[in-house]
């Protein structure tokens, strides 16, 4: 090697990094040149000298025991968490397991699914029934009225009423829920409550009719001669005229109702001043008269069909 | 040579090569190379409470990644590497080395993990504190070269820690060196 050696090499052949053949050589170039040699001469006092200088920083002691105290606690404190992250997921799976095994046709769920696809199926065929007649529910209710002979009953007493109260009020307002029925939780279900003589309850009867009609509302006393009428109608099909299962939806929507009636009644009467108050009253009653006129009717097809 | 005999002369060489390159279990790796990990983690953080920080952390991250690292050879290549980063973010988030230092000194001096006594322990305070200054004002990589060169790296492990070409790394550790003992002459070490 006749040209100098640069200081990375001459760094590296003191360190010993260099092959065993560039040591050769470069050891050979050192021995020859001056200047490489005086280079390298300095290398080796300054390498003694910044081991001296660091030197102090690395005979600090380390605490390896504390450092080994430290890190066991931390990999415990790893592993305790990689366990508990292990448990949720385990948990999270079982839990969407159990979601997805009522999907998992199974013969002991196969009863559970007809069940409630059989109720379900219940449901929907009530809706239909109840909800399909809307229109003609309206001009039944009136054709119920004319057979009972209603409005020729009820005008003169009514024109008093309106009379004496609020001439304007009385007659739109039966017309207004003749013509937009509320359906005032007639679907909604509620806990079966046998309860055969409620709507014989809800009619006054002819003893107590005079004072009981003294409280009455305005256009309340329609209703009641229709709801009355219907109620006749039904029953003169006889137990027989119905279904079971639908004489005991009937029975629960017209429960449901009543009670929608109760609380409304008992509103307006408490506000007698409030066209509000009264028209959900009026509402409530418009409800329960589809709903017998519906009854009455499917029940009239049946025993026409039996 | 039968078949067989010669099946297993070759077989020979790359036994002793998976065996040099074999990973090390972590109570080994702890054993040799936490001290290399502790004063390159203090010559960085200046802060020896905080170095046992970055330790932790260190082989806290070798034990997660346990069957990921390389084998013995680079290990401590590695784990100076994960060190080096280690330290630097925590240095980031870190604004009060000198109060923690003058906390861990007086912990270590009450636990009795320093044993000189104090005139010494001032003397040898001060000279790491120069040498620490002196190495601060040397431009990276060269420093990096220079703190892993002293703690005993070859060429090879430094290339491997800092990413660096490893026939580049004599000159960088030259050229360190020349810087140190420049600025180190200046502040006044080696009285």
């Amino acid at each position: 090697m006749r040209e100098c050696v640069d200081e990375g090499m001459l760094q590296a052949y003191f360190d010993g990094e260099l092959s065993s053949e560039m040591m050769e050589r470069v050891a050979t170039h050192i021995a020859s040149c001056q200047q490489c040699s005086a280079a390298q001469g300095e290398i080796e006092t300054e390498s003694a000298m910044l081991t001296e200088a660091f030197a102090p920083e690395f005979s600090l002691s380390v605490p390896t025991g504390r450092l080994r105290l430290r890190l066991d606690a931390a990999i415990a404190d790893l592993e305790a968490q990689q366990k508990s992250s292990e448990q949720k997921g385990s948990r999270l799976r079982s839990w969407f397991s159990s979601l997805s095994a009522p999907f998992s046709f199974m013969p002991q769920h196969a009863v559970g699914f007809a069940s409630l696809i059989a109720v379900a199926a219940l449901g929907m065929l009530l809706a239909f029934v109840i909800m399909r007649p809307q229109q003609t529910t309206t001009l039944n209710v009136a054709g119920n009225a004319k057979t009972t002979n209603l409005p020729s009953v009820t005008v003169p007493e009514q024109k008093e009423k309106v009379t004496a109260d609020n001439p304007a009020q009385v007659t739109p307002e039966i017309v207004k829920a003749s013509a937009t029925p509320r359906r005032s939780g007639v679907e909604s279900g509620r806990p079966r409550q046998p309860n055969s003589g409620k709507v014989k309850d809800e009619f006054v009867p002819q003893a107590t009719e005079s004072a009981a009609m003294a409280s009455l509302l305005p256009g309340e006393r329609n209703y009641l001669k229709a709801i009355a009428s219907l109620d006749t109608a039904i029953k003169s099909g006889g137990d027989n005229a119905m279904r079971p299962t639908l004489r005991a939806e009937y029975e629960r929507n017209l429960q449901v109702v009543d009670e929608a009636i109760a609380q409304t009644r008992a509103v307006a009467q408490r506000n007698p001043n409030d066209k509000d108050a009264a028209e959900f009253l009026l509402s409530a009653y418009q409800s329960k008269v589809e709903l017998m006129n519906t009854v009455a009717e499917q029940a009239q097809l049946s025993s026409t069909y039996r | 040579m039968s078949e067989r005999a010669r099946t297993l002369a070759d077989s020979v060489p790359d036994t002793i090569e998976r065996a040099a390159t074999a990973p090390l279990s972590f109570d080994e790796a702890f054993t040799l190379h936490h001290r290399a990990v502790f004063r390159t983690a203090r010559a960085f953080v200046r802060d020896a409470g905080l170095a046992e920080d970055v330790t932790q952390e260190v082989f806290l991250r070798l034990y997660r990644n346990l069957d990921q690292t390389p084998g013995e050879e680079l290990l401590r290549a590695w784990l100076l590497r994960v060190t080096m980063n280690v330290a630097r973010n925590t240095l980031r988030g870190q604004g009060r080395q000198t109060a923690r230092e003058d906390e861990y000194a007086k912990r270590g001096e009450r636990d009795g993990w320093f044993t000189a006594a104090p005139e010494e322990d001032y003397e040898r305070r001060a000279e790491i504190e120069e040498a620490r200054r002196a190495l601060e004002k040397i431009k990276e990589p060269m420093r990096s070269c220079l703190l892993l060169k002293q703690q005993g790296l070859s060429y090879r492990e430094i290339a491997e820690t800092l990413s660096l070409n490893e026939g580049n790394v004599g000159s960088l550790v030259a050229r360190g060196r020349k810087e140190f003992m420049r600025v180190y002459g200046k502040i006044g070490g080696s009285r």
